[in-house]
């Protein structure tokens, strides 16, 4: 006999509304738990005393004095962290996407003696935490007369940012049909004018993607910079963020999370207004 | 085409190494890395002392936890400082290293700087730092039980047994501390490791001697009588003496927020002398300068630091700042005694004892607060379960090597 339509409905719909509740409580509770850290940071930095644990989530006095003295206070050289974070962490993307895309575009198209091996030697470089290279690379940029200047920052951090990027663009290239190139190679382009005429449109999401992981990963680095940067003029805003932290007792907590706030404040801007292309970049290449 | 282009890479890459290649012609300033918080007054001290020599000063801020290894790394490269600041625990490290050169010390009148701060310097004779800043614990007492500060320990114990039987406190610290309690075996002639002249002798470890086994002593009499109960840690002892349940405690400046705020009226004194008329000394923190030894210019830099250091340049930068000048005639001054704050953990800190800056020295905390635990509740005798702490910190060190 067939079951009629009704029955049919009642039948798959616990299982579905369970599943739907089930997916909706996942969800809720780990947005909770990576919320609330947040939100306590926020609620933090308009506090009046100096604790950090608390008593509520509410400050009982909300002040802006904390926002007011990182503008005043002459320890805290806000405009000036901010603005070396901002270069560095910009121009690093840039030059990593500089010098990334032609190479990725080389392993995804190209033929060549030792394609593989250098690949899987990418891979292997990941492995190393850059944290115990700190003291072979402070000697390389102390050979080249970069210590304490930002060139020396970028160099690390765009060098640095070579084989995972590489990893990521050749993957998105190889999903992009070689037939659209091929055609225009036929058409009488360049293997460059291929490159930039066609293919590079086409892999606009994972350029954003690249450009900013390669912004954000600067953006909040502490080890390198400090290491690196001596003079206060160049200091980053990781480095500022630790000087006010690393006081003679009391950490001065609602100073460090308006801070942390208005640091948190433009990445948060920007990965709002490129999130479709984010998302697109990262995915579109899995499903072709 | 392409051989143009490749061929320009190779030319702009090379334009940009070399221009981080040009080296700079500028005469070279002195360069200072002072410590963040202290960079308001430091900087417009040097720039005075720039102006009256004519030397160019440049003055950088700095984590004061990084310096020294900032120092070590940056020094043979040649970019690090002359003039850096550090804080205690890292100088044994940098004088091993050779990062520190000695101090010329003839452009410096040392004769009014506590002695704690030039001997905890001062290896084969040589001084290496200047301090500039010291800290460490002190008595904080009740004023409306004793409007002055007890003169003698015994005091301390009679008063604390007189208001126990009311149900109040005495004299609370967290006993099983070691770092705080330490202060009463130094009294009575204990010590961690043995000073050389010019090293520590992590060989001849003094936590069992008699000094030690007299203060543990001194110290499970408390206990046992109750004036210390068991679970007196330290956040339980400066919130009674906030509610004004205990006459005293055993602290440091930063409690001093919470005691304001609860309105007690209190006083820093050095914690009195013990039976053999000898102070109880806690250990004590320092800043110091130090000149790098891959500076060039070691006499400006000492020459600096002198000014840094004198007696109206640190009566300035502490004002503005916390902590504590390590100069006595500072702490004589008027302006300066009428601070408790200040002149207060001052007195008690030119009585302290620093912490041997050896890696030997880091079994030795947890070991003994142990140690004092098991005394306290009479699991082992005190001269057992000292002799037994100190056979382990052996084992440990030995292990270390």
């Amino acid at each position: 006999m067939a079951v009629t339509s009704r029955q049919k409905k009642t039948q798959r719909n616990p299982g579905r509304v369970l599943g739907t509740v089930l997916m909706y409580l996942v969800l809720i509770i780990a947005c909770t738990i990576v919320l609330y850290p947040l939100l306590w940071v926020l609620s933090c930095s308009f506090k009046s005393t100096a604790g950090l644990v608390g008593s509520s989530l509410i400050p009982a006095d909300p002040t802006l004095a904390n926002y007011r003295k990182i503008f005043t206070d002459p320890n805290v050289n806000f405009g000036r962290w901010f603005f070396n974070t901002l270069k560095l962490s910009a121009v690093s993307a840039l030059v990593a996407l500089a010098l990334t895309t032609p190479a990725a575009y080389a392993f995804s198209r190209m033929r060549f003696a030792g394609r593989r091996q250098t690949l899987i030697g990418f891979m292997i470089c990941q492995m190393f935490p850059g944290f115990m290279a700190i003291v072979a690379l402070y000697t390389l940029l102390g050979w080249a007369g970069l210590i304490d200047t930002h060139l020396g920052l970028i160099v690390l951090y765009a060098g640095g940012a070579i084989p995972f990027s590489i990893w990521l663009l050749k993957g998105y290239f190889d999903s992009v049909p070689v037939e659209i190139e091929e055609s225009a190679l036929i058409d009488g382009a360049t293997k460059f004018q291929a490159f930039t005429r066609i293919l590079l449109p086409l892999a606009r999401p994972v350029l954003y993607v690249v450009a900013l992981i390669n912004f954000l990963g600067p953006y909040a680095e502490y080890l390198l910079a400090q290491v690196v940067i001596n003079s206060g003029s160049k200091w980053t805003l990781a480095m500022g963020m630790r000087s006010l932290t690393v006081s003679q007792f009391a950490t001065d907590w609602p100073i460090f999370s308006a801070v942390s706030v208005l640091t948190a404040l433009p990445i948060v801007i920007v990965f709002l207004s490129a999130e479709k292309y984010i998302v697109s970049g990262l995915t579109r290449g899995a499903i072709k | 085409m392409k051989v143009n282009r490749a061929f320009l890479c190779v030319v702009l890459g090379a334009l940009i190494l070399s221009l981080a290649a040009i080296p700079s012609t500028a005469a070279d300033p002195l360069v200072v890395w002072c410590e963040t918080i202290k960079m308001e007054t430091i900087a417009p001290l040097a720039a005075e002392w720039s102006k009256k020599t004519g030397v160019p000063v440049k003055v950088e801020p700095a984590g004061i936890l990084e310096t020294a290894s900032k120092v070590q790394m940056a020094g043979p490269m040649g970019k690090g400082p002359d003039v850096f600041c550090s804080l205690s625990g890292t100088l044994g490290q940098l004088v091993i290293t050779g990062t520190v050169a000695p101090i010329q010390t003839k452009f410096m009148d040392l004769s009014n700087f506590m002695d704690v701060g030039l001997n905890a310097a001062t290896f084969g004779g040589k001084l290496y730092g200047v301090p500039y800043d010291i800290s460490g614990v002190a008595m904080i007492y009740n004023k409306a039980i004793w409007p002055k500060p007890p003169a003698t320990f015994d005091e301390v114990i009679e008063k604390s047994r007189e208001l126990r039987r009311q149900g109040k406190f005495g004299i609370l610290w967290p006993l099983e501390t070691f770092y705080h309690s330490h202060a009463i075996m130094a009294g009575y002639g204990s010590y961690i490791f043995a000073e050389t002249e010019s090293w520590w002798d992590s060989d001849d470890i003094g936590l069992a001697n008699e000094g030690a086994v007299k203060a543990v002593k001194l110290l499970k009499k408390l206990r046992t009588e109750g004036i210390i109960p068991v679970g007196t840690d330290y956040q339980v002892a400066p919130a009674k003496f906030s509610e004004g349940k205990a006459a005293a405690i055993i602290d440091g400046s930063w409690a001093l927020p919470g005691i304001k705020q609860a309105g007690i009226d209190y006083g820093i004194a050095p914690i009195p002398k013990l039976d053999n008329g000898v102070y109880p000394a806690p250990f004590v923190s320092l800043k110091w300068w130090h000149v790098s030894s891959y500076s060039k210019q070691q006499e400006n830099a000492a020459k600096l630091i002198a000014y840094l250091t004198t007696k109206d340049a640190m009566y300035k930068s502490f004002k503005a700042g916390e902590g504590i000048p390590p100069r006595h005639d500072v702490l004589e001054m008027p302006d300066v005694k009428a601070m408790p704050e200040v002149s207060g953990f001052g007195l008690q800190a030119s009585y302290g004892i620093v912490v041997p800056e050896l890696p030997e020295v880091n079994p030795v905390w947890v070991i003994m607060d142990s140690a004092i635990e098991i005394a306290l509740r009479g699991d082992k005798t005190v001269e057992e379960a000292l002799r037994d702490a100190v056979e382990i910190i052996k084992q440990d060190i030995a292990e270390l090597k």
